[in-house]
């Protein structure tokens, strides 16, 4: 059955309240063709992210009405959140979960279009929005984690400290001196609260739309070249959008049982001048280049793998999708790979040592 | 076309140099502080640059109530200006908070910015001071265990995940 034909169907099948609602609001526009793979898991991995930003959003809300930005009050005002706010330990741990999640699915999904080809032609824009995406998540990520103001965070700190001190005149807003009537912590907090949201709303739009404008990649088979897709395939896009909603639902489940078995942890208040604790897996695989390079590493390792990245589009600019065609791109990006799942490992393994001053 | 992406460029570089011109301007004495987030009772070390030697500055340390005096610099000469790098001991009671270190003479004033978090250890004759030992270990939390909430939260993973699972099987 083709898409306009099950389209047709739908609108025969509407009740009273679907025609009132289609009248006014045009519902049966999202019934558009879509690719019938954009509904595996692989190609919602985007739209899961999504779902779960939805989820932070609604938490973070709620946390915020609780959470006291100030150096002197901020890991008070966390453990007033888990033991004195409504709900304010599972929501905690709800946002945190979530924040694990949302971060994974957003690297899998940048790892699928890698694989899948699907940065190339006409979607090169997409690509660097995406890494766009990439990096506010990664920065609502560290500004969350400094948040809590406990012993991990306060090292986060200062690693951030050092970091924009390397950095100069273009890491000043990450320095203390940038302001002398609001401490860095509170500006942390604005970032993640107002100037990350905001960044990610305007690059999520431009996301969405740019997938839009030119349809869901291909399948990468042997044959396959790449094409804009946009008003073709067997599918429809409402039932692409059940199933990220489905597969959101099955995320928030798992999150909420993870909430209920393993709370958000909370660390001891932040003592400054030392290094007892690791940062988050996500961060955690830099620790072997900042043993070798001090801090700088934080800025070149990631600055090297962000200029790698947007350097794919342009090095495999061929039509073709599978992934036998691009083994040289797809070699040199599996090395790079394991070589950061090796870091990890090793710095999960190694004890904790003193990097900072 | 061309012409004016070179306009750009430039006013862009110019715009992103412009703070590291005024703070390194000949003359214009800056400091900085090592480390930026320090506990109270702990150390930081005061480096200043740009000054006549034979200056002496007055070092504070400014909260948004009050000024603590930490003590004096005197520039040294170094090359064709003088400078100075002093260690100064910040009060092991001074409250958590952001604070601005200050160094002045009577005619030139250069500020740095610091972190102040919970002292390390409390003073022997001062038993009732906080004495966060630092620690990697989970704070041990008084968490609020309720049935219901409990029963609520497995009901509500429940639907969600049968839910979920019915949207992504139809």
């Amino acid at each position: 059955m083709s898409a306009s034909t099950l389209t047709k169907a739908s609108k025969e099948g509407q009740t009273r309240v679907g025609r009132w609602l289609e009248e006014r609001l045009g519902i049966s526009g999202i019934r558009y063709a879509v690719p019938e793979h954009a509904n595996s898991l692989p190609y919602l991995l985007g739209g899961v992210t999504l779902f779960g930003f939805l989820i932070l959003i609604v938490t973070g809300i709620y946390l915020a009405q609780f959470y006291n930005p100030q150096p002197t009050g901020a890991h008070d005002s966390v453990v007033y959140i888990v033991t004195g706010v409504t709900l304010g330990d599972l929501t905690r741990s709800i946002h945190f979960w979530t924040a694990q999640f949302v971060t994974l699915t957003a690297l899998l999904h940048m790892l699928r279009v890698l694989f899948t080809g699907a940065y190339k032609r006409p979607r090169e824009v997409n690509w660097y929005v995406g890494l766009g995406l990439l990096a506010v998540t990664l920065g609502l990520v560290f500004t969350g984690s400094v948040l809590k103001f406990d012993q991990e965070a306060v090292e986060a700190l200062q690693h951030n400290a050092e970091t924009a001190a390397i950095l100069g005149a273009l890491g000043a807003w990450f320095s203390a001196e940038f302001s002398r009537s609001v401490p860095l912590l509170t500006r942390l907090f604005n970032g993640h609260a107002t100037i990350l949201p905001l960044l990610f709303t305007l690059f999520i739009t431009a996301h969405v739309y740019l997938i839009k404008q030119h349809g869901i990649s291909p399948k990468s088979d042997p044959q396959a070249e790449t094409l804009p897709t946009s008003g073709e395939g067997r599918s429809r896009f409402d039932i692409h959008l059940k199933r990220m909603v489905g597969y959101g639902l099955l995320t928030f489940g798992a999150v909420l049982a993870l909430s209920l078995l393993f709370p958000a942890p909370l660390g001891q208040p932040g003592v400054a001048g030392v290094e007892l604790t690791k940062p988050w897996w996500m961060f955690l695989w830099l620790f072997p280049a900042e043993e070798l390079l001090g801090s700088k590493a934080l800025i070149v390792v990631p600055a090297v793998l962000g200029g790698l990245l947007a350097l794919v589009p342009i090095l495999d600019r061929s039509r073709y999708l599978a992934p036998k065609r691009r083994k040289s791109l797809l070699s040199g990006a599996a090395l790079i790979f394991v070589v950061i799942v090796i870091s990890g490992i090793v710095a999960a393994l190694q004890p904790v040592a003193q990097h900072l001053g | 076309m061309k012409k004016q992406l070179i306009s750009f460029l430039i006013l862009f570089v110019a715009l992103a140099l412009t703070p590291v011109g005024l703070a390194l301007a000949h003359g214009e004495p800056v400091i900085a502080v090592q480390p930026t987030i320090v506990a109270a009772g702990e150390e930081i070390i005061v480096i200043g640059a740009e000054m006549e030697a034979g200056e002496a500055f007055v070092i504070t340390l400014e909260g948004m109530t009050d000024s603590i005096l930490l003590g004096e610099a005197a520039v040294v000469e170094e090359g064709d200006d003088g400078s100075f790098e002093v260690t100064f001991t910040i009060p092991a009671d001074t409250p958590p908070g952001s604070y601005t270190i200050r160094a002045a003479t009577d005619e030139e004033t250069a500020v740095a910015d610091v972190t102040i978090t919970a002292p390390v250890e409390a003073h022997t004759d001062n038993q009732s001071a906080p004495a966060p030992e630092p620690s990697a270990a989970p704070l041990d939390l008084a968490r609020p265990q309720s049935t219901a909430q409990n029963v609520g939260v497995i009901i509500t993973a429940l639907v969600s995940l049968g839910l979920g699972l019915w949207l992504v099987r139809r």
